[in-house]
């Protein structure tokens, strides 16, 4: 066997080895639900930034999107806008038919649709104010980007009402492993970026990460007299996100690597206050590299489900039984 | 699967890291060359802007009509910018305070009041876009946007000034020494309102 088909068959192996994770029906309902959360905790003052008089004005800001066809908020305002008032109300009209599509694709009934317009609608809003983008706004692109192509409708109203095909195997697989580089991506460059600043090593960083405002949601001056602590913190960032593409693909430390790496986030969300960006990074680990241990629970429940089913069967055929018996018992005597 | 399938579907996910990878090392040689304090990798300007600029080709930022396509590609994907968040140093905080002047010469002062804790963290990229701008009337512009908002419950309002400035939390090295935030002025203006 030669070099070329060697890696051909390798290729083939990593990309479209067949399996068949549900993770998908996992990773759809997550995103939705962080949307839903992203869209209710904006919700009452989009306008003082997305808006045409408010903290900032929509039609200056809009004026730094390079590209003509990258969507904004104000193609919503030029075609609808003359139903509506206020700029205000048609920002909240935009936000609602954001939720609504967010629910559908939650529920999943017209989930490609679904995914595609709440992508589109979440584009417009953070295109149209670039100087408020942080982190989360990307990989929350990201995830609705991949809920427009991936197999997404598994455990859906489109397959359960519509009956919709199911994806193949290897399709499958194939998405698995799309999501797992880009995360493999994520990890190691944002590490490296830590890695070459001299702050990441002693320390530094970590406790200005937690002390500076608005993100020092907890007090940790006390642990100041024990700078050793966000230094050994700060090389631990480090290493677990250098080192991620590597340990997530070995049997003995996928699991380890990613809890740690959950871990953080979960501390993200709960001492700096991202618990957006938390959020979304949790749901995009889940789904690229707990996706057995998220089946497992996927089987429990159904045997769990199919258990109760034959219960109540029984049931229902002893007490069909029983009246028959005492019915037969009282003709006799 | 069809092998044909296999194909595209391999083509697309390799085009898609590629732009990745792309953009993760124009991200990385930004990072290395504009900031101080770099531990690991050291890099001329003579040797970064080459690179730099080949970098700029592929990803059509100098020649737009050239590869639009991709640059779509990448906003829709949500993959136009690097991963080096809080990197390769945590950034500084800034802070904006408002000093009204009413009719009576009565003074009110006051920060923009924010009630979402998810708006307060993007208004912190906001004062970083007016703390790093270097063009002077984006500043002016951004700040007076705020300042309108914020003076919007305000009556008579004469004459307002708006203070820009940067917040310096103590050091963990020096935190036993001096346990207290620093404020650093940067910019002041100064608006008459009735003349507006």
């Amino acid at each position: 066997m030669n070099i070329i088909s060697k890696v051909n068959k390798g290729l083939d192996h990593f990309l479209f080895k067949p399996n068949g994770t549900n993770i998908f029906a996992f990773f759809r309902v997550a995103v939705s639900i962080h949307c839903i959360v992203f869209v209710v905790s904006i919700y009452s003052e989009m306008h003082k930034f997305f808006g045409l008089s408010g903290f900032s004005n929509r039609e200056v800001t809009e004026t730094f999107i390079r590209l003509k066809y990258i969507p904004r908020l104000s193609w919503f305002h030029d075609v609808f806008g003359s139903w509506f008032n206020t700029d205000e109300q048609m920002l909240h009209a935009v936000l609602l038919i954001h939720l609504f599509f967010l629910i559908t694709l939650l529920l999943g009934l017209f989930t490609r649709v679904s995914a595609l317009i709440t992508l589109f609608i979440h584009l417009c809003i953070v295109q149209s104010n670039t100087f408020f983008l942080y982190g989360m706004d990307y990989f929350t692109t990201i995830s609705l980007f991949f809920c427009t192509f991936m197999p997404v409708s598994d455990f859906s109203l489109d397959q359960s009402l519509l009956k919709k095909k199911i994806a193949s195997p290897e399709f499958r697989n194939f998405c698995i492993r799309f999501i797992q580089v880009q995360m493999c991506f994520i990890y190691f460059f944002g590490g490296f970026h830590k890695a070459i600043g001299i702050n990441w090593w002693n320390g530094e960083s970590m406790w200005k990460a937690l002390t500076r405002p608005p993100f020092n949601n907890f007090d940790v001056s006390f642990f100041a007299q024990y700078p050793k602590i966000f230094m050994v913190m700060g090389w631990m960032t480090v290493v677990h996100e250098m080192f991620y593409p590597i340990m997530v693909f070995t049997k003995f430390f996928r699991k380890y690597w990613v809890m740690v790496i959950i871990s953080m986030h979960l501390c993200i969300g709960i001492f700096m206050g991202l618990y957006l960006f938390a959020s979304i990074m949790i749901i995009l680990n889940i789904t690229a590299f707990l996706s057995k241990e998220v089946d497992y629970i996927f089987k429990k429940i159904a045997a769990f489900k199919s258990r109760m089913l034959i219960l109540n069967g029984v049931k229902r055929i002893y007490y069909a039984n029983l009246k028959h018996l005492n019915t037969a018992f009282r003709q006799m005597y | 699967m069809k092998t044909s399938v296999k194909i595209i579907l391999c083509s697309g996910i390799l085009i898609h890291y590629l732009l990745l990878f792309i953009i993760n090392v124009d991200t990385t040689l930004d990072c290395v060359v504009n900031n101080k304090g770099i531990l690991l990798v050291e890099m001329e300007k003579s040797t970064y802007q080459p690179v730099k600029k080949k970098i700029d080709v592929i990803l059509g930022r100098d020649k737009y009509n050239f590869n639009d396509y991709i640059n779509y590609y990448l906003a829709y994907t949500g993959t136009e910018t690097g991963y080096g968040f809080f990197a390769p140093n945590v950034p500084t905080s800034y802070k904006l305070v408002f000093e009204y002047t009413l009719k009576d010469h009565s003074k009110v002062t006051m920060i923009p009041q924010i009630s979402s804790h998810e708006i307060g963290l993007r208004l912190c990229n906001y004062y970083e876009t007016i703390g790093k701008t270097n063009v002077e009337i984006l500043r002016n512009a951004l700040i007076k946007f705020m300042l309108q908002e914020q003076m919007k419950g305000l009556n008579n309002v004469v004459s307002a000034k708006a203070i820009f400035g940067l917040v310096l939390t103590p050091a963990l090295k020096n935190y036993s020494q001096s346990n207290q935030t620093a404020y650093q002025f940067l910019y002041a203006y100064e608006y008459n309102i009735q003349s507006k």
